[in-house]
């Protein structure tokens, strides 16, 4: 027996809006209708007061092009609701975690070899967090198609949670707001971070959106998260970190979710049917660019693992594997 | 636990402030080239008032949960096929220009706001732009999915992306975003966070809000009250925004007034479609423009807010005595160009009900009956005729609002007003005071204006013939008369068919 309502049909007069139904051809998702040319595209009216070489909107902003902006779809399907329903679910994962963690005592029972690698090695890193959401609003502002952007003000907005997250990891510790004064003068002034900071504020500097999402979403996210974070997390279950490693998971696993879409669309630039060879090309130059500083970067930083158990080329060679896979996506489509 | 011995206001302040530092690998001007330009001088980004303290975790867990219910009540809707309770089809005309001329303008300030988030040095400012970006992308697609079931029965809707960059009424509301993002930070600040969402949004956005309520459209009401957090958290930022510039410095407050001035201006020339909007088609009206006009700008802006703004020098806009002496007869005058060019247009237009003209006669006694009225009887003789009205030819548009040109001098309804100005050799047409002085004052920017008029003229925009545009714009039969509409003949029918059941 089936459970069947009757139901007032009127039949639709069209499946959807036509711009999405040209190029798909069936009625669309959420994501789709609230995703697919929803930027505007031409006929503007005037030229930036502070750029008056580009359109408010223009594809010359990168080196990187697209035959079709919209040939990139973010495999996650991440609109805005799809976006804070997801994050919201992990946050309160972590939160009861930490909960959990600080009614065992964890924060204040922690083991003092942690709490120096905590603060002096995750702590600045706030600050790099805060420069990745900077760099990554700057590719949502400027980069072509809703699309790109919308997968890119998701990422600033997710960096600036991470800083969050670690902050709250460093005012839980013992010290308190004394650690974030600590963490602060590391990234200004502490050898092992300035790699890292200066990374970021060169890309920081760049123009071209493509370029600096290679820098950030290819190259240096390949990096930093699996370098730290993940490696981080496992010397950490063999030497004492406890509950209090949930934060480092958290933001491992926003990589994992981060990597997604990277490489979807670096799949897209590589194997584009007009410009694939010359984004490779691209590419290939940011790659050269960048690649060795980010090793550069790690080197610095790692060596901080030592009194945990870890070392300077246990921590590159995850990190390497990483971005070797993620790069491997550039080569052409079987 | 530490935190726990911060208060709430410690805490916010050490997840947002301080993360910010001042570069040394690369000179600041190459990471923040774009805040200086305009002349705003900024001393310290640490007197910035945050006004909302909310965490990243905090603004995902408010928000999907905003968002969760806002989408079981739309698929509700759809479910029950909710469009079949609106108050009548010709309602759905005000939703079109809704469509068309705001949520593009909702995905234009993510934008924007993006570029403030990433540019503006101080971490708290920077970072009310960035939830402010990530809520104007939440309006452009909770819009664009609210109005989706009716654009699956209803003309008008289907191609609103490609009509917003090419359809002639469209460009005021683009143009005056464009202007905006095209401008630097802090003008961008003035014109869309004070002009856009403090001063002037309850008579460019809510009446669409309001215009739902009353007429039965649930999605757009439910939108509407799930984006009012959002909205006051937006007004509090733009009221913050001017103040801080004015603390700042003093040589800051010429140049605000300027731009209070200019988008003042710009803003309420917008408002005029929204005036015709409110006052003749919605079949259940809420207020009249006149009476909104009074009480949200003359009452709560000029009686309220000048006043304060006073401390800091800062004087009410420049031509606001014009805008109030338009209020008796502005609705009245862009409804007629409408309803005149319709023929063009991506909504349907109509002659007021005799009972609706009997509305516009009280709630405009000075005016209606003497100036306007003659002209909307004798359009329904002529098309009880056969001869429905539409002027032919293509209009005058104003240089800067980018509206046909059919404005008269401040107080006199019928007297029009065209002025020139001269730049390079050429002649530039504007209409009316407010709009000449904001072409003279960045004239070099004005001329590049992408007016459509002049645009279908030099043939780009299909070919030179009404029915060559209109192909062009993707018409499929969504302009014209509402009389003869496929929308009024779906309302009947399906209504017809609904009734049968019974």
């Amino acid at each position: 027996m089936a459970y069947e309502i009757r139901q007032n049909v009127i039949d639709p007069v069209r499946v959807g809006y036509q711009w999405v139904a040209t190029r798909i051809g069936r009625p669309a998702n959420r994501y789709e209708e609230g995703s697919i040319e929803v930027q505007q595209q031409e006929n503007f009216h005037y030229r930036p007061l502070w750029d008056p070489d580009h359109d408010i909107f223009d594809p010359g902003y990168s080196a990187l092009q697209l035959t079709d902006w919209y040939s990139f779809l973010d495999p996650r399907q991440y609109y805005y609701y799809t976006y804070n329903q997801a994050r919201t679910r992990a946050a309160e994962a972590l939160a009861s975690a930490q909960q959990y963690a600080e009614q065992a005592g964890a924060f204040e029972t922690l083991d003092p070899r942690w709490h120096t690698v905590l603060v002096e090695l995750f702590g600045p890193l706030r600050h790099h967090e805060y420069g990745a959401h900077l760099i990554m609003a700057q590719v949502s502002r400027f980069s072509y198609g809703t699309t790109i952007e919308q997968a890119a003000i998701y990422s600033s907005f997710d960096h600036l949670g991470n800083a969050q997250a670690l902050t709250k990891v460093l005012l839980k510790l013992e010290g308190g707001q004394a650690n974030l004064a600590e963490a602060r003068r590391a990234w200004l002034e502490g050898e092992a971070h300035q790699p890292l900071r200066r990374y970021v504020e060169n890309v920081l500097a760049l123009r071209d959106w493509g370029e600096q999402w290679t820098a950030v979403n290819v190259v240096l996210n390949a990096w930093v998260y699996p370098a730290l974070y993940r490696y981080g997390e496992m010397l950490g279950r063999q030497s004492g970190l406890g509950m209090v490693g949930t934060t480092l998971r958290y933001l491992d696993d926003w990589y994992r979710d981060e990597r997604a879409w990277t490489e979807r669309l670096l799949e897209t630039f590589a194997n584009d049917p007009g410009h694939g060879a010359h984004n490779r090309a691209v590419l290939q130059e940011s790659l050269e660019r960048w690649r060795p500083q980010a090793e550069a970067v790690l080197r610095a930083l790692l060596p901080h693992f030592h009194e945990v158990g870890g070392t300077v080329e246990g921590g590159l060679a995850s990190a390497q594997a990483e971005y070797e896979s993620l790069i491997a996506r550039m080569a052409p489509a079987q | 636990m530490a935190t726990s011995k911060m208060g709430l206001k410690e805490t916010y302040r050490a997840m947002i402030r301080g993360l910010e530092w001042t570069p040394t690998y690369q000179p600041p001007e190459a990471i923040y080239p774009y805040h200086t330009f305009e002349g705003i001088k900024i001393h310290n980004w640490d007197d910035w008032e945050d006004p909302f303290r909310i965490t990243v975790e905090s603004y995902w867990k408010y928000q999907a949960e905003k968002d969760r219910r806002f989408y079981a009540i739309l698929d509700g809707f759809i479910q029950s096929q909710g469009h079949l309770n609106i108050s009548d089809a010709r309602y759905l005309n005000a939703l079109k220009l809704f469509l068309q001329g705001v949520t593009p303008l909702e995905y234009m300030a993510h934008r924007g706001f993006s570029q403030i988030a990433r540019f503006l040095p101080g971490a708290a400012p920077a970072f009310a732009a960035l939830a402010q970006s990530m809520d104007e992308l939440r309006h452009a697609q909770t819009q664009l999915h609210a109005i989706s079931p009716y654009n699956r029965y209803y003309s008008g809707f289907h191609s609103m992306r490609r009509w917003h960059d090419r359809v002639w009424y469209l460009s005021v509301p683009k143009s005056f975003f464009d202007d905006a993002v095209s401008s630097g930070p802090f003008e961008f600040l003035t014109a869309i966070s004070f002009g856009f969402e403090y001063l002037l949004t309850n008579l460019l956005f809510v009446p669409f809000m309001s215009g739902a309520s009353f007429n039965g459209d649930l999605t757009t009401m439910t939108f509407g009250f799930s984006a009012q957090s959002d909205e006051s958290r937006h007004m509090t930022l733009g009221l913050e925004a001017v103040k801080f510039m004015l603390e700042q410095d003093e040589d800051n407050v010429p140049i605000v007034q300027q731009w209070i001035d200019k988008w003042f201006w710009r803003a309420y020339r917008v408002t005029a479609l929204v005036a015709a909007m409110m006052d003749y088609m919605l079949p259940r009206r809420f207020m009249s423009w006149k009476e909104a006009f009074e009480l949200y700008f003359e009452e709560q802006m000029m009686n309220g807010l000048f006043p304060d703004l006073k401390y800091y020098g800062i004087n009410p806009p420049r031509h606001v005595a014009q805008a109030i002496a338009e209020k008796d007869y502005l609705s009245h005058q862009v409804y007629w160009v409408l309803y005149s060019f319709t023929y063009a247009a991506m909504f349907h237009t109509w002659v007021p009900e005799p009972q609706e003209l009997d509305w516009l006669s009280q709630k405009y006694p000075g005016t209606f009956d003497r100036y306007f009225r003659p002209l909307f009887e004798r359009a329904r003789e002529a098309q009880a005729q056969g001869h429905r009205h539409y002027f032919a030819g293509l209009p005058q548009l104003c240089q800067v609002c980018q509206i046909p040109m059919a404005f008269t001098y401040p107080g006199e309804p019928i007297r029009h007003q065209q002025r020139a100005s001269v730049y390079q050799g050429e002649t530039y047409w504007t209409c009316s005071e407010g709009c000449q002085w904001i072409f003279e004052r960045e004239p070099e920017k004005y001329i590049q204006a992408w007016l459509p008029v002049h645009e279908i003229f030099k043939g780009n925009c299909g070919g030179a013939s009404v029915p060559e545009v209109l192909a062009w714009y993707g018409d499929q039969g969504d302009s014209g008369d509402y009389l003869d509409s496929q929308d009024r003949k779906h309302w009947i029918a399906w209504h017809e068919q609904v009734n049968q059941l019974v």
